[in-house]
């Protein structure tokens, strides 16, 4: 009688989908995706277009193109290359006309420091709601209630290493030692091109606060930096190409990055160092006198709706701060370093700070950076 | 190289119509040119002469009052190091665009025949491609994994890959591949100018091949190496993208110190100072080039 087992099988077939369709709208129903008020919205579509701001080449393109079609406002885009870049720009012109940017923190501290962001309309972005306030409270000095800035994903810095080169019983494995110490990897090193990422691990390694400002602290992460150099291969922020072509064994790098070299190449893993590290965020603001700020707020609101959140941090790699997301993802992912990062490492991490970004430890870090670099 | 536009007319007019017509039409020529270079090149670099006298808050913030201590400053740290480092290489990679280019320009100028224009085209074409794009290729050529020493491991000539890349010797290679077009253009120019009677006349007169380049070929084409040398120098005084691709960014030249100290430094005021005492330098150099034989050898280029 295959008739018979032709319906059973499609009779269960649909009783699978109705599970996973009751599956989908638990989630759905647990984490909505709440739509901006109608004022907003009627501005925004007034205002038609969308100055963003933002890192080249990293957001997943779909994200803009999506948002786009939804909404049937026009984004223009401008990007930069570095937090620097993304500060001086302000620094020289405070009226420049974006409505969204995504600096990291230290862009986020600087410029709120500066006094030009503009606080956020909390009512047009209903899906602020499904943040992580845990993260936001504790560590997130500079914005604790997030007024200023809605922190699409946050980050730590750690390193890959590529297990075919670098010795599995190495019991530095773990440890910003790896990196630090002198070792057989002589040359194969790449570190960050990031003045306060090298030196501020530096100083986790030796046992001192990332934000430290002591001179004598400080000194003796210039001696270890001035030993490491010799064995450094480049200083370079985008070593992908070093690591993936295995020139580079051991590479300093943003762990979530790491998850994406893993993926070409099977031998390559993340590894956040033991000693802590430094923690970050990489928040949507709006800057002072953005000329379209209904459709802002409309796009972070966009960013923050669960399956754009999901589909942007499993296009990047980097820990989610949304509840939603954090349960959408798939299992593999989340295993990765610091994708989910654990209450007692996040007590090890720091973030950067007014000690580490003005007055003296600013003008020892560039003395440093000089020295090193010279 | 205004100055060769002078003559160009000079020779092609004569004095008296230089005298009545000349400034009409220099202000038809050149005012567009002018006009651009007012509002790119001279704005811009008035703004950063005036950044360099400002003061810079605590976050990085301009505050608008007059100081020198930015000069002071760059006075006492020892930027000068990065500095003659800086020319060190400069020199170096003009010296070897000088040794590469001045054959190349030679053989096109002579023996190109009807080929002429075409080798000139070759030498042009690499321009066509971003100057970064180029950078990322010479990468991929240099590396351990790349052309040159996959080459010499077929041959066998050594069992593991030289490390070319994020070395000084990468860093020289790379500025004197960035600027040599710019060497070989004036030098073919000069070349192609001087009368092969000449020659001719000092092999009648008995000069032997070597003589006859030191004596009449070197200086009747000094005019094109010393407009090379301005145009090969110059940028590559101020190049940080070499040092920074090539170079791993292990150490600073000039353009890389000015731009640390407009970025990470966050201080404007003392990266706009680095940039006009290195404007500044570059000046006087160019002064030095123009009065020590620089004008009567590019008069006598053309």
């Amino acid at each position: 009688m295959k008739n018979k087992w032709f319906c059973k099988t499609i009779a269960l077939g649909l009783v699978c989908m109705i599970f996973s369709l009751y599956g989908l709208t638990a989630n759905a129903v647990e984490f909505p995706d709440y739509s901006v008020p109608q004022e907003c919205l009627t501005q925004a579509k007034e205002e038609g277009r969308l100055h963003i701001y933002d890192w080249a080449e990293w957001w997943p393109e779909e994200i803009y193109a999506n948002f786009q079609k939804k909404y049937g406002i026009k984004i223009v885009r401008d990007n930069f290359a570095s937090d620097d870049e993304y500060i001086a720009k302000f620094k020289l012109n405070p009226d420049a006309p974006y409505d969204v940017t995504l600096p990291s923190a230290r862009g986020m501290i600087q410029l709120k420091a500066l006094g030009f962001l503009s606080k956020l309309n909390k009512a047009w972005l209903p899906n602020a709601v499904n943040y992580l306030p845990e993260i936001n409270q504790k560590l997130l000095w500079f914005d604790p209630q997030s007024e200023y800035g809605i922190p699409t994903d946050s980050y730590f810095i750690g390193y890959a290493y590529n297990t075919k080169y670098v010795d599995a019983n190495d019991p530095r494995i773990g440890s910003w030692a790896l990196l630090y110490e002198e070792n057989k990897y002589k040359g194969r090193i790449t570190m960050l091109e990031e003045m306060f990422v090298v030196i501020g691990n530096g100083l986790k390694y030796l046992g001192y606060s990332y934000n430290s400002d002591d001179e004598k602290e400080l000194m003796e992460v210039r001696d270890l930096l001035m030993k490491q150099k010799q064995w450094v291969m480049a200083y370079d922020s985008w070593p992908k190409r070093l690591v993936l072509e295995e020139e580079a064994w051991l590479a300093n790098c943003w762990v979530g990055d790491s998850y994406f070299y893993n993926q070409e190449l099977d031998s390559i893993k993340g590894c956040l160092p033991k000693e802590g590290t430094v923690f970050g965020i990489d928040p949507l603001v709006i800057p002072k006198g953005a000329p379209h700020p209904a459709a802002a707020h409309l796009f972070i609101n966009y960013i923050m709706s669960p399956e754009v959140n999901t589909q942007l941090i499993l296009g990047i790699g980097y820990s989610p701060n949304h509840k939603a997301t954090k349960e959408m993802l798939p299992e593999s992912f989340k295993q990765w370093p610091g994708v989910i990062p654990q209450a007692e490492y996040l007590k090890k991490c720091e973030v950067i700070n007014e000690k580490a970004l003005t007055g003296k430890g600013l003008e020892i870090r560039t003395k440093i950076w000089e020295d090193l670099k010279r | 190289m205004e100055k060769t536009a002078d003559m160009q007319l000079e020779r092609g007019i004569q004095p008296d119509a230089i005298q009545s017509g000349f400034h009409s039409q220099i202000t038809t020529y050149l005012g567009p040119i002018i006009i651009i270079q007012v509002l790119f090149v001279l704005l811009p670099l008035f703004f950063i002469l005036a950044y360099s006298f400002f003061k810079s808050g605590p976050y990085g913030n301009l505050i608008f009052e007059f100081t020198l201590d930015n000069y002071r400053s760059i006075l006492d740290t020892g930027y000068a190091m990065v500095f003659f480092k800086s020319m060190y290489y400069a020199l170096q990679t003009n010296l070897m665009c000088i040794l590469l280019s001045y054959p190349l320009a030679y053989y096109i100028a002579r023996y190109g025949g009807r080929h002429k224009a075409f080798l000139l085209f070759m030498i042009v074409i690499p321009s066509w491609t971003a100057y970064i794009i180029r950078l990322y290729a010479l990468k991929t050529i240099l590396g351990s994994n790349g052309l040159i020493n996959n080459f010499i491991l077929d041959l066998g000539l050594i069992e593991l890959p030289i490390r070319f890349l994020y070395t000084p010797w990468a860093v020289s290679i790379g500025l004197v591949y960035t600027w040599l077009p710019f060497m070989v253009l004036p030098l073919y120019a000069s070349l192609e100018g001087l009368d092969p009677s000449l020659w001719e006349a000092a092999t009648d007169l008995g000069s032997a091949p070597f003589r006859r380049f030191v004596r009449i070929t070197l200086p009747l084409t000094r005019g094109g190496l010393l407009a090379g040398t301005i145009l090969v120098f110059i940028p590559s005084l101020g190049d940080w993208l070499v040092p920074y691709l090539l170079g791993g960014s292990k150490f600073m030249m000039a353009g890389t110190l000015v731009a640390h100290k407009f970025t990470t430094a966050g201080d404007i005021p003392g990266g706009s100072c680095l940039a006009a005492a290195l404007a500044f330098i570059l000046l006087i150099l160019l002064f030095l080039v123009i009065k020590f034989g620089g004008r009567e050898a590019l008069e006598q280029a053309l």
